[in-house]
C-alpha cells in the first residue's frame, strides 16, 4: 500500500553541483534541503522565508535577494537566464520583496527583476528580465510578463494577459494569512527550520522545529473570513 | 541492498504501482497508492505537506492517518507533473488538506494538482493547473493547458477548458469507456507492452484527444454568444489569491 517498497526510503537526490553559491540566511528561515542554489554572486533570504524542495535560485547572472515571509515553492527557478541577451543596468539579478510568493513551476528571470511585496507569482508563470512587478500584484497560474515590463500596484493579470485592479483593500489581511501559513505547525511540510545551522541544512523527515511566535490576530483573521465569504469572488 | 535486482526504470511493488526511480516523492509515508498506479520520472509528489495531527497523538496515531495524498488504482502520473496537498487556514492555523485522487485518473505532463478531490475515471491533460480545493466528479475530461481556478466544482461528464476552465462540453453518450487507464498501465513498466491494436472500445490516446477536441470546439461554438467565451471576457476574472489560506 505504501508508495514504494519499504526498502526505499523518501530520499530526494542530492542537489546536483555547480559552483555553490555564496549564501547570506536569516537564521530564521526553512529551506528544504533539495533547494538548488547555484551561481557565484550572493543570494540573500531574509527572516521567516520558505523555500520548497527543488527550488532553482541561480544567482550567475546577478545577486538575489528574498525578503521576510516570502514562500518560494518547489520547482520554481528563480534567476533563470533570459533568452533577451542585452546586459541589464542593475547589478541586482532579482529582488523579491516581503510578503510575496511564487508558486509551483514559476521561472522569475535574472537581470533587474523586482517583484514587489505581497505579490502572488502564479503556478508556471514567467516573469521577464528587468520586468518590475509592483505591489500586491496578482499573476494568475501560466501569466507571462514580458521581459522590460512595469507593472504597478495591485494589478490582477488573468486569463492570458488581461489585467485589472484589485481594489479589495485586503493587504495587510493577506500578509497576516501568510504569516500564518510560514508559522503553522504543518505549513512547511517536513521542511526544516534552519535555525543557527546556517548553510548545514537538515534533511526533510527531520523534525521542523519551527520558531513559535505569538500570534494575537485571531480577531483579524476572523474579519478576514467574513470578507471573503461576503464577497462572490467565483461569479 | 543485495537483493535489488537488475535496475530497470521503474520500482513495481507487489501491488502492481510502478514508480519511475526519477520520480521525486517527497515524504513517502504520507503518500497511499491503490494498486497498479504508474507514476513516471520527474513527477513530484509533496506528501510532507500533511496536517500534523494533534501533536500528542503524531506517534500513536494509525499509520496513514495523516495522508496527504491518496491515490486509487489504475492512476497514470506523467512525467513533470505535480501533486500537492491544498492549504488553508483552518480553524485559526494554517493546514494542509489531504488531495485524493480516485481510480483511473490519468494526469498529464507537466500538470500541477492542487485540487481537493478528484473523482474516478478523470482524463488531466498537459500542463494544466488544478487550483486549490478543486472538486473534480467522475468522468471528467480536462483539456490540455486548462487552468482550473481555486475552489471549483466540475460536475460529471463534463468537458472542460480554457484559462480560467470553464464547462466546454459533454462527454459523449457511450464515452466513458475511453477513460479506463487498463491498458495503459500495461505499457509502462520495467518490460512495456504495446498497447494492442484498435478494437473500437480501446481507443488509443492521441484519437481521443482529436475526438473531444473536436466536440469542444463544437461546444464552445454552440454556448459561445451565451458564455461569452469568445469575446474572452470571462466570467472569473481572478484567482482569489489567499481565499485558499483563510477561508
Amino acid at each position: 500500500m505504501a508508495s514504494s517498497s519499504s526498502k526505499r526510503q523518501s530520499v530526494l537526490p542530492r542537489t546536483p553541483a555547480g559552483p555553490k553559491a555564496p549564501v547570506n540566511f536569516s537564521s530564521s528561515i526553512t529551506i528544504a534541503d533539495s533547494a538548488q542554489l547555484t551561481g557565484h554572486h550572493t543570494i540573500n533570504i531574509s527572516s521567516e522565508s520558505v523555500v520548497h524542495p527543488r527550488a532553482k535560485l541561480d544567482s550567475a547572472k546577478g545577486r538575489i535577494t528574498i525578503g521576510r515571509r516570502c514562500i518560494v515553492h518547489e520547482r520554481t527557478s528563480i534567476g533563470a537566464a533570459s533568452a533577451d541577451p542585452t546586459p541589464s543596468e542593475s547589478r541586482d539579478g532579482v529582488f523579491i520583496s516581503d510578503y510575496a510568493t511564487v508558486e509551483v513551476g514559476a521561472v522569475i528571470e535574472s537581470g533587474g527583476t523586482i517583484i514587489g511585496e505581497g505579490c502572488l507569482v502564479g503556478v508556471g508563470s514567467r516573469v521577464g528580465k528587468g520586468a518590475k512587478i509592483g505591489k500586491h500584484c496578482i499573476l494568475t497560474p501560466k501569466s507571462v510578463i514580458p521581459p522590460g515590463e512595469e507593472v504597478p500596484d495591485f494589478t490582477v493579470v488573468y486569463s492570458n494577459g488581461t489585467r485589472r485592479m484589485d481594489k479589495r483593500g485586503v493587504t495587510d489581511l493577506k500578509n497576516k494569512a501568510q504569516a500564518r501559513q510560514i508559522e503553522g505547525p504543518d505549513g512547511n511540510g517536513s521542511m526544516v527550520y534552519v535555525g543557527q545551522a546556517v548553510g548545514k541544512v537538515a534533511r526533510p523527515g527531520g523534525v521542523a522545529v519551527v520558531p513559535t511566535i505569538p500570534l494575537p490576530e485571531a480577531l483579524y483573521l476572523r474579519c478576514l473570513k467574513e470578507r471573503l465569504f461576503s464577497r462572490n469572488y467565483i461569479r | 541492498m543485495s537483493r535489488k535486482q537488475v535496475k530497470g526504470e521503474y520500482i513495481e511493488t507487489d501491488t502492481g504501482n510502478k514508480v519511475a526511480r526519477k520520480a521525486n516523492l517527497v515524504g513517502t509515508q504520507h503518500i497511499m497508492l491503490g494498486g497498479k498506479t504508474v507514476i513516471q520520472a520527474e513527477a513530484m509528489i509533496r506528501g510532507d505537506l500533511a496536517r500534523t495531527a494533534q501533536p500528542a497523538s503524531t506517534t500513536t496515531a494509525a499509520p496513514g492517518s495523516n495522508t496527504a495524498v491518496a491515490i486509487g488504482r489504475y492512476c497514470f502520473l506523467s512525467k513533470g507533473c505535480c501533486l500537492r496537498p491544498p492549504g488553508r487556514i483552518y480553524k485559526g492555523t494554517f493546514t494542509y488538506l489531504p488531495l485524493r485522487l480516485g481510480d483511473h485518473v490519468f494526469v498529464g505532463e507537466g500538470t500541477v494538482v492542487q485540487a481537493a478531490t478528484v473523482g474516478s475515471h478523470v482524463h488531466i491533460g498537459a500542463n494544466v493547473v488544478i487550483g486549490e480545493f478543486a472538486i473534480i466528479k467522475d468522468y471528467v475530461r480536462v483539456l490540455d493547458g486548462a487552468i482550473v481556478p481555486p475552489n471549483m466544482v466540475i460536475p460529471s461528464f463534463s468537458i472542460v477548458a480554457g484559462q480560467p476552465a470553464r464547462v466546454v462540453g459533454e462527454v459523449p453518450e457511450g464515452g466513458h469507456e475511453a477513460f479506463e487507464l487498463r491498458e495503459l498501465y500495461k505499457t509502462v513498466g520495467n518490460n512495456p507492452q504495446p498497447l494492442p491494436v484498435t478494437t473500437t472500445e480501446t481507443v488509443s490516446y492521441e484519437c481521443l484527444s482529436t475526438k473531444f477536441s473536436s466536440s469542444m470546439r463544437t461546444s464552445i461554438r454552440t454556448f459561445g454568444g451565451l458564455s461569452g467565451f469568445e469575446n474572452g471576457q470571462p466570467h472569473l476574472d481572478e484567482i482569489p489569491s489567499f481565499a485558499k489560506s483563510s477561508v
